[in-house]
């Protein structure tokens, strides 16, 4: 019953490729939820990501979101999810323009005033084909279209990555706010641990395709200690990554 | 939705379409010295080679735009994708076919002054033909990539080449030849004989190897993997 409650849950999911494996993923977001995805580059962050919209396919587990079976609900899953990846997929040659009309065609819920809402606040220019556009003002544009059509789920795969402080900041603020709008759930993947401060609710810590820890942030951060102050996310997570590392080592040492 | 995608297929491929174009003129014009029967044979091979010519451009710019992987993040089924490509691959094969008869009329009227190409005889064989190509490319390109069609037309080019020389080797045509032309033979007098069966068989036999080679160009897009 519990796992029916989920948006979205992972369970025992596996998928290997030339040198690497993910290797038995479960973890679970609750309804209006911002869960932190965090890993070193390489971890499996982006494999992750990529099994839950079923741009790859498992060798075994299952993913459920708003729980149905992402691979045989596949379409109807994906109209309820808004997806920002680390590159901005956008077709090149398209303008902001082309870009609320061809999607308003695609998502049955989409909201123009949203979308708009989100250009004028971040300054996208309407007209300017997405290859002219900076990186910044390209990410800002893909989570305007990822938020028109007010998706029940926001996946944003290191959104945040190669931005200056100020995009990242901006980018950060429109995120914590779509979160708190309406119960919309968010998973965060980054490697960026100051991103996720302010944001997260709960916190997935994944090394080298297995989930380290995954729980809510103030009770990790609470179980984690150096006397009588708090250890900060960035510090806990760094300290969970380095001896998973060592552990990692001795397991092929055969220690 | 099919038809919007097909729509935007053909407005991300205007240039495309357009340079291809010149490339079905630049090789009817100068072959315009063969008589009126050649051109009933030849039109349907050209417009299959600018087909591939088109498929190995669009296919390029297709996965250097990941347009791809944009489509397979939204609510758009493989099947949709597939069939707005077939849709817009209809669309472009009849302008080749079309302007493969104009530049061979234009051809054989005004510059050779022999009237026109049979253009019943042309017209939908270089249509069924110039669609298959493109399905077929389509499906190479969903299945394996952009690259291999690269390598596809290559090696196609090549073994045209081959069998254009080989046609010409005095030994194999001895070998063969009699009997290549005896098959020919028959099969355009059993062709006269029943020419209503003869179209249906040859029509149905091109449609299902259309549909059959989209419904695995689409069996390959589902099955793609967005690494």
């Amino acid at each position: 019953m519990a796992e029916s409650r989920d948006l979205l849950s992972l369970a025992d999911v596996a998928r290997q490729f030339p040198g690497f494996l993910l290797d038995r993923v479960s973890f679970s977001l609750r309804p209006g939820a911002v869960m932190g995805l965090l890993g070193p580059n390489g971890a499996g962050k982006t494999t992750i990501i990529k099994l839950i919209l079923n741009l790859i396919r498992p060798d075994s587990g299952s993913i459920r979101v708003f729980g149905l079976d992402s691979r045989s609900h596949e379409i109807t899953i994906k109209r309820d999810i808004g997806y920002v990846g680390e590159n901005a997929l956008l077709p090149p040659n398209g303008t902001a323009c082309w870009l609320g009309r061809f999607l308003s065609i695609c998502f049955p819920s989409w909201d123009d005033n949203v979308y708009r809402y989100y250009l004028d606040r971040f300054g996208v220019p309407l007209n300017k084909p997405a290859q002219a556009l900076s990186k910044g003002t390209r990410t800002k544009l893909a989570l305007a279209a990822a938020m028109g059509h007010r998706p029940r789920l926001l996946i944003l795969d290191e959104p945040t990555s190669g931005l200056d402080p100020i995009v990242r900041l901006e980018v950060v603020g429109a995120i914590r706010e779509a979160a708190d709008e309406g119960g919309r759930s968010v998973l965060f993947s980054t490697h960026i641990v100051s991103d996720l401060e302010a944001v997260a609710d709960t916190v997935t810590v994944i090394n080298r395709g297995r989930v380290l820890v995954s729980e809510e942030k103030d009770e990790l951060l609470s179980r984690w200690r150096r006397g009588e102050s708090p250890l900060s996310l960035e510090e806990v997570f760094v300290h969970l990554v380095n001896s998973s590392d060592v552990g990692a080592t001795r397991e092929a040492m055969g220690r | 939705m099919i038809m919007r995608l097909a729509y935007e297929e053909l407005c991300a491929r205007v240039k495309t379409i357009g340079i291809v174009s010149i490339v079905v003129f630049s090789i009817v014009i100068p072959s315009m010295r063969a008589s009126r029967n050649v051109y009933s044979v030849a039109i349907p091979f050209i417009v299959a080679f600018t087909a591939a010519i088109y498929n190995q451009r669009s296919t390029y710019e297709d996965e250097k735009d990941e347009a791809l992987p944009f489509l397979r993040c939204l609510p758009i089924s493989p099947a949709e994708v597939v069939c707005a490509r077939a849709l817009a691959s209809v669309a472009v094969t009849a302008l080749y076919t079309v302007l493969a008869l104009i530049a061979a009329t234009l051809a054989t009227r005004f510059i050779l002054g022999r009237g026109s190409p049979d253009w019943k005889a042309s017209a939908v064989p270089a249509f069924g033909i110039g669609l298959f190509t493109m399905a077929f490319m389509q499906a190479v390109y969903f299945r394996f990539g952009a690259r291999v069609i690269v390598g596809f037309l290559n090696v196609a080019m090549c073994a045209g080449a081959i069998a254009i020389l080989a046609s010409k080797s005095p030994v194999l045509n001895a070998r063969f030849g009699p009997l290549a032309s005896r098959a020919v033979s028959h099969a355009a007098a059993w062709r006269a004989e029943n020419p209503a069966t003869a179209a249906a068989v040859l029509g149905a036999v091109a449609i299902c190897a259309i549909l059959a080679t989209w419904a695995y160009a689409a069996w390959a897009l589902g099955r793609k993997e967005i690494v």
